[in-house]
């Protein structure tokens, strides 16, 4: 029986095990009295051991095999967990990653021996403390490149059942068309033409779901990394991890892993400060970091916040000075937000952000950079001695979104489903006019109106009272006139040309299931156009009573 | 067509290369069908229910429900051949040792550790295995598990005997060694010594196990032990156990030595050798019990122990889960007494 085909199985399960190895590890770290973490290693370790036997990778084996021993006798409570038994483990994992990472590329495993001797250490020598070096831990820390690309997603059954069926579904929709077109029945195409289109973005959100992976996927590897950096700072983090079941697109998932590590790099090297300075600062001795990914409506929200020292607005203006970045006279009149923004500044990050210990410029301009790329956005909040939080925000780049569709005159629009709170009929009477604007009181409060034919410029016989969707952002509401709602749909969302583009009310078009195109509503710059609307009529109102 | 030969095979470990890598090996048998996979105990009994499979091999390390309580749970719920699959390391051993008390038919060692192992002989082992597993009636081993133990008594001051009782079996013995041994009162007169089928570390296992769960003293028997009265040895695996009688402080005594000479019937430590051994020393003070197991290993034993006058105990066809070894016995008409499972304490009491 040939076991090499097993070997990519093999290396997939190896690295669910390793990881577990690690958290496990880290977590009886911060809490020795609770034992539990100890059997889910002894079971991680075990597994791999038997799986490295099967694969004939013998010094893996073995490496598992005497770890096993070590955690047995912790189990069984004939070894107390020391210091330093927690870093010889925490070496043998980089070793078995080593290996799994040659054995990955091809090569043989590697040598053990090191391993295997400390580990003995420990069992012979009860009590005896090793000669405890400064570790050198910081191996994963250093190379962001060790997070790994994603090479395999894992997809549900019932994804790929679904995706089977579609395609079968598209075969016979093609020999339906081949059959049609053959007979020169012309008129029954377009009939499955519309059927066609439905398979293909039926097709094509699977597709997409099917790509989605959980950013625990990167996050995984940072409590480990945190730890080791820290350690070699000197310095107490608790880094808190939230939000790891978030999915993204794996595109997404594949490049923010750099970034991160810069982000998390920066916070232990500069922001958390030292424990007795903390404690001076009235701080906790432990720093925190928190790493927490949430949704919010199309985007998915990445932050990195620690408690450490932050930069002041200050200090920020005068180095951009001194490095030229800005002249004096403009650096003056810079809001807080334009302030913090020169920190993305590649000159900026060059000069003030040099870590001490590697030497290597940290560049916030690289993160933002990367996650530009990715579509992203990156946001800077600090606060000298407060901290510092850093927020990427990225759509979610499923091009498939719900729309509720409207027809306005003869034209459909589409208006995201994530902003709409409900429709409603108003009559007549109960809209007000409101320093030239329609408003509508509703529960929500005054709502403003903005009738979409007006908005577009349409001929069109004006009404009294209104069908209007309500749509919000965050607390504040608008509501949408528009003349027929039609139904609720996923659609496809297709980028605009440039020219139509910088309307910026709509966020793309898509193709309708009758073959026509709709376009879809950037509510957000509605939202926009009606408060400078606002603003502008409240100009005009105010210039009129001085005249 | 699925043939009526086809055994039906659910395959539960919690590692999803280890269930591809089983899956594969069992279903390159063309005798062989893996018809489901379950990743821990509680996915493994809700499957068992609709796939309804002949037989179930067990990964004994899993996380949440563990292999035993599964097994136990199998048991309970839908009694099923259940074959183990084990490692070779302390807790690995014992935790297999209860399984085959709770009910498992047989175990196979799975690669682990520093030991390597030849992947096509556990394969061969293993369908091998479960080929003999699927024939295995499963409710005489729920028979077993469910009865209870009667105690048997002897009434303080028995006078110790000279007595000695050697068993030997094989696949399907833990369990009912456990209901034997379990069922023997303190103040036992006689020595015992047990051949059970078995490789190292796993006999030891087996050892602290009847100790626990029997009123007398259990161990692995190691060369040179005394044979005393009240206890019962254990031949380790990989070792032929013989006893021979030597002079000590003025006295006769029975002490056992352990050899590594080649195996008998492919098997090591074997039935026959201990059987023959304890005929020649004890005369017609031997009884031997040979009980469920494959193959035909003690009847040579078993023949040897009659012509010195010693008497002989076969487990019947209808306890016995592989009725093979007692079946020789039977059939070449060396049994003295066929007792069912449940009688053979009761035949010990009544022969010392």
């Amino acid at each position: 029986m040939d076991v090499s085909k097993y070997k990519e199985m093999f290396l997939s399960e190896a690295k669910e095990n390793l990881q577990l190895l690690n958290e496990s590890l880290l977590k009886l770290e911060k809490n020795p009295a609770d034992l539990k973490p100890v059997d889910e290693m002894f079971r991680a370790a075990h597994s791999l051991k038997g799986m490295a036997a099967t694969m004939n990778y013998s010094k893996l084996a073995g490496l598992c095999h005497a770890i096993e021993d070590v955690l047995d006798k912790v189990r069984k409570k004939e070894r107390k967990l020391t210091s330093e038994m927690v870093e010889v483990f925490f070496e043998c994992f980089d070793n078995l990653e080593l290996s799994l990472r040659r054995i990955s590329g091809g090569e043989n495993e590697a040598d053990v021996a090191g391993s295997l001797s400390k580990l003995n250490g420990l069992l012979s020598a009860p009590g005896e403390k090793l000669v405890s070096e400064v570790p050198e831990g910081a191996r994963l820390a250093e190379e962001p490149s060790s997070i790994e690309k994603i090479r395999e997603i894992k997809v549900k059954v019932e994804t790929l059942d679904t995706l089977a069926g579609l395609v079968e579904e598209l075969l016979v929709n093609k020999m339906l068309l081949d059959q049609l077109y053959a007979s020169g029945k012309f008129a029954d195409m377009p009939g499955a033409l519309d059927a066609l289109g439905r398979l293909v973005s039926d097709l094509q959100y699977n597709v997409m779901q099917a790509r989605l992976v959980p950013v625990a996927q990167i996050f995984h590897r940072f409590p480990r990394m945190v730890r080791d950096l820290a350690r070699r700072e000197r310095k107490q983090v608790n880094l808190v991890v939230e939000g790891a079941e978030i999915e993204l697109d794996r595109k997404i998932v594949d490049k923010l892993g750099e970034p991160l590590v810069h982000l998390l790099r920066n916070a232990v090297d500069h922001g958390i400060e030292v424990p007795k300075e903390r404690k001076n600062l009235g701080k906790p001795a432990t720093g925190t970091i928190r790493l927490v990914a949430r949704r919010e409506k199309d985007y998915a929200i990445i932050e990195v916040e620690d408690d450490g020292g932050g930069i002041g607005e200050e200090k920020v203006k005068r180095v951009a000075v001194e490095k030229g970045i800005i002249g004096r006279k403009e650096v003056a009149g810079l809001g807080y937000e334009e302030t913090v923004a020169l920190l993305f500044d590649s000159r900026f990050s060059a000069a003030e952000r040099v870590t001490e210990v590697s030497g290597r410029g940290v560049g916030l301009d690289v993160v933002k950079r990367t996650v530009e790329s990715l579509g992203g956005t990156v946001q800077v909040a600090t606060e000298l001695g407060k901290g510092m939080k850093v927020t990427l925000r990225f759509p979610l780049t499923l091009a498939i979104i719900s729309a509720l569709l409207t027809k306005v005159g003869e034209e459909v629009y589409a208006v995201p489903l994530t902003s709409v709170v409900r429709s409603v009929r108003v009559k007549g009477e109960d809209v007000k006019r409101v320093v030239g604007r329609e408003v509508v009181v509703l529960s929500e409060g005054n709502v403003p109106l903005l009738r979409l034919s007006d908005f577009f410029s349409f001929s069109h016989e004006r009404e009294e009272g209104a069908l209007m969707v309500l749509v919000n952002r965050g607390n504040e509401f608008l509501g949408l006139g528009v003349d027929e709602l039609l139904d609720k749909q996923d659609i496809i969302v297709k980028p605009l040309d440039r020219l139509v583009r910088q309307s910026r009310v709509f966020a793309g078009f898509t193709i309708l299931g009758d073959g026509k195109p709709a376009l879809i509503l950037d509510v957000n710059s509605l939202f926009d156009s009606v408060v400078e609307e606002q603003r502008y009529m409240v100009d005009s109102r105010a210039r009129e009573n001085i005249s | 067509m699925e043939d009526t030969e086809t055994v039906r095979v659910l395959v539960v470990d919690d590692s999803f290369f280890m269930r591809t890598l089983v899956s594969d090996m069992l279903n390159s048998d063309p005798d062989i069908k893996v018809v489901g996979a379950a990743k821990d105990g509680n996915n493994a009994l809700e499957k068992l229910k609709t796939l309804r499979p002949d037989v179930i091999t067990l990964d004994y390390l899993m996380p949440g429900l563990s292999g035993l309580r599964t097994l136990k749970r199998i048991m309970r719920e839908r009694p099923t051949p259940v074959i183990m699959l084990s490692a070779y390391t302390e807790e690995g051993t014992a935790a297999t040792i209860e399984c085959l008390e709770a009910g498992a038919v047989d175990f196979v060692l799975k690669p682990s550790g520093t030991v390597s192992v030849d992947i096509e002989k556990v394969k061969d082992k293993l369908t091998a295995k479960i080929k003999r597993a699927s024939k295995v009636n499963i409710q005489k081993i729920k028979s077993i598990l469910a009865r209870k133990r009667v105690k048997q008594f002897l009434a303080p001051g028995v006078v110790v005997k000279e007595k000695v009782f050697v068993i030997g079996s094989s696949t399907g013995g833990p369990s009912v060694l456990e209901l034997i041994l379990s069922e023997l009162p303190s103040n036992f007169p006689a020595a015992i010594l047990i051949v059970q089928h078995m490789p190292a570390k796993f006999t030891n296992s087996l050892a602290e196990r009847l100790n626990r769960t029997s009123e007398i003293v259990v161990k692995e028997a190691e060369g040179g032990d005394v044979v005393e009265p009240g206890k019962a040895y254990v031949a380790p695996g990989d070792f032929h156990m013989t006893v021979k009688r030597i002079m000590t402080e003025g006295a006769t005594r029975a002490i056992i030595s352990l050899n590594q000479g080649p195996p008998v019937h492919g098997l090591r430590p074997s039935v026959d050798v201990t059987m023959k051994s304890v005929a020649d020393v004890y005369g017609e003070n031997a009884v031997g019990i040979i009980l469920t197991g494959m193959g035909r290993d003690g009847a040579e034993g078993m023949r040897a122990i009659k012509r010195r006058n010693g008497k002989t105990i076969a487990q019947d066809e209808a306890t016995s889960l592989i009725y093979g070894m007692p079946r020789e016995v039977i059939e070449k008409g060396d049994a003295d007494y066929v007792f069912p499972v449940f009688e053979i304490s009761q035949g010990i009491i009544q022969l010392l």
